[in-house]
């Protein structure tokens, strides 16, 4: 799966792990990954050091993924982007919106 | 000749001895008188003969001297007429070059006022050159247009676009899980709709079953089998109802189908080729921002320049002024022609027909000469000292 995630044991982090492409075709496993979880102040880590390629629709499914999260009072950070996918978060000046860590 | 009047005047006296001795009756004396009448008669002979010898001899020197002034006279004439001739000359090639001068001074004063005219308008040019490209000028008076804040201005309209771009990809995305939420409750419907077609189906076996019972029962059943076909027909209506439900919502469901397909044509749409094109731009615009500072560092040395050309201009203006100096100088040249012609007229004065006075005359024409000579030395002395150039005179700007 280009896509896996995992919550931590205290239900306070969820890994999301993405390979490959990025795009619309992962839209609805992404959503998936995080539509169930409801506890308060929850981190999601998005790992980006694998994915190649990232879209203009995954920079909207990150948005939702942010919205959601700050319904609870948690956040979303993305990890280690892969070099063209940084471009394109640098592009869309997306540390506006969510912590990016190299 | 004075010596001829002595001889009479010695004849005289002895003759006027000679009486006073007749009259006294000295023989002495009458001969002393005697022997100096003779002696006088003899020095008067002896004297007019000398005397006629000099005034041929005068004569003589005359006609020499009047032949050789008569040689002279022609060379005169020659140079008083060569004279006059090289002073108008003169005159006339002076007159030629103070107009010759004076035109040219003229036109290239208003050349030079041109290219001043001009200087000021270009350097008003790069001025406003300078003013629209400077990032360190103002542009907040509305209706003019400066390039740092077209630069920052665009700048900002691509990072809203980017936004927009976003955006529309995030409320496309909200709107395809809201979709696939509808669908899931469309199939929950689905559902539901199955068990209500049960039941009606075994409500319709039951109302069977009743009737099967009621006609067993004869006559006393007869009631209750009435009450059973009620019963079949009433599921029979449900089962009708429930088949329109479900052909609705079928067709609700490919409508929404229909929808998400649509829905997720725009989602799906990858702008991210559209987002990089910022980039782009952006690395366009940090091109024109170098432009534009190579502009407004070469609008400045132009500037520069132009400083440096009026001043060269103004040089030039002031340089002109060796139409002065060269006009006194042509001026002067009038003095010299003066004397020039008042040479010739001296020596047209001279008359040569009085062979008498010809020395008095050329000792008068000397002396004229050294005078004129020594004025017109002094007038060169002055004038030397008045202009020594045109870095002496003043500046003057027309």
């Amino acid at each position: 799966m280009p896509i896996n995630s995992a919550v931590s044991s205290d239900n306070k982090r969820v890994m999301i792990n993405i390979t490959d492409r990025f795009d619309y075709g992962l839209h609805q496993s992404f959503r998936n990954s995080y539509q169930m979880v409801n506890e308060a102040g929850v981190i999601y880590s998005i790992n980006l050091s694998r994915a190649t390629y990232m879209d203009s629709s995954a920079l909207g499914m990150v948005l939702l993924l942010k919205e959601h999260a700050e319904k609870k009072g948690g956040s979303v950070i993305i990890c280690k982007p892969h070099p063209a996918v940084a471009k394109i978060l640098k592009i869309a000046n997306f540390d506006r919106f969510v912590t990016i860590e190299n | 000749m004075m010596s001829k009047y002595v001889g009479v005047l010695i004849v005289g006296i002895f003759l006027l001895l000679l009486i006073i001795a007749e009259w006294l009756g000295f023989a002495g004396l009458r001969w002393g008188a005697e022997a100096g009448l003779v002696f006088g008669t003899l020095f008067i002979a002896y004297q007019s003969r000398k005397d006629r010898a000099s005034i041929a001899e005068n004569h003589r020197q005359q006609v020499l001297a009047a032949q050789r002034f008569k040689s002279i006279k022609p060379v005169c004439e020659e140079m008083k007429q060569i004279l006059n001739h090289e002073a108008i000359v003169i005159d006339q090639e002076a007159l030629r070059i103070d107009t010759i001068i004076k035109e040219a001074v003229q036109v290239l004063g208003d050349s030079f006022h041109n290219v001043n005219m001009y200087s000021d308008q270009q350097r008003d040019l790069i001025k406003e050159l300078i003013r629209r490209t400077n990032p360190g000028e103002s542009a907040e008076d509305g209706d003019h247009f400066n390039m740092p804040v077209f630069l920052f201005e665009t700048g900002s309209v691509l990072d809203q676009f980017v936004d927009m771009m976003m955006t529309m990809s995030r409320n496309s995305l909200d709107t395809v899980h809201h979709i696939d939420d509808m669908v899931t409750q469309l199939d929950g419907i689905f559902a539901l709709i199955e068990n209500v077609e049960g039941l009606a189906s075994q409500t319709n076996l039951l109302a069977l079953n009743a009737s099967i019972e009621a006609a067993r029962a004869g006559e006393a059943g007869r009631g209750f089998a009435v009450v059973a076909d009620e019963v079949r027909s009433l599921s029979i209506s449900s089962a009708d109802l429930n088949c329109q439900i479900r052909e609705r919502i079928t067709i609700a469901k490919d409508t929404i189908t229909q929808l998400h397909a649509t829905v997720s044509k725009i989602a799906a749409t990858d702008v991210s080729d559209t987002l990089a094109t910022k980039e782009r731009v952006g690395s366009m615009l940090a091109n024109v921002a170098e432009i534009n500072n190579y502009v407004v560092e070469h609008a400045g040395m132009m500037n520069v320049l132009g400083e440096q050309l009026d001043g060269a201009v103004n040089d030039a203006i002031r340089s002109l002024q060796f139409e002065d100096i060269s006009s006194q100088a042509l001026a002067s040249l009038h003095n010299n022609i003066n004397t020039l012609n008042q040479i010739a007229d001296q020596m047209h004065q001279i008359k040569f027909d009085n062979e008498d006075q010809m020395d008095e005359q050329f000792k008068n024409l000397s002396l004229r000469c050294r005078l004129l000579r020594e004025e017109v030395q002094s007038r060169s002395a002055a004038r030397t000292v008045t202009q020594t150039g045109l870095k002496a005179g003043g500046v003057e700007i027309f």
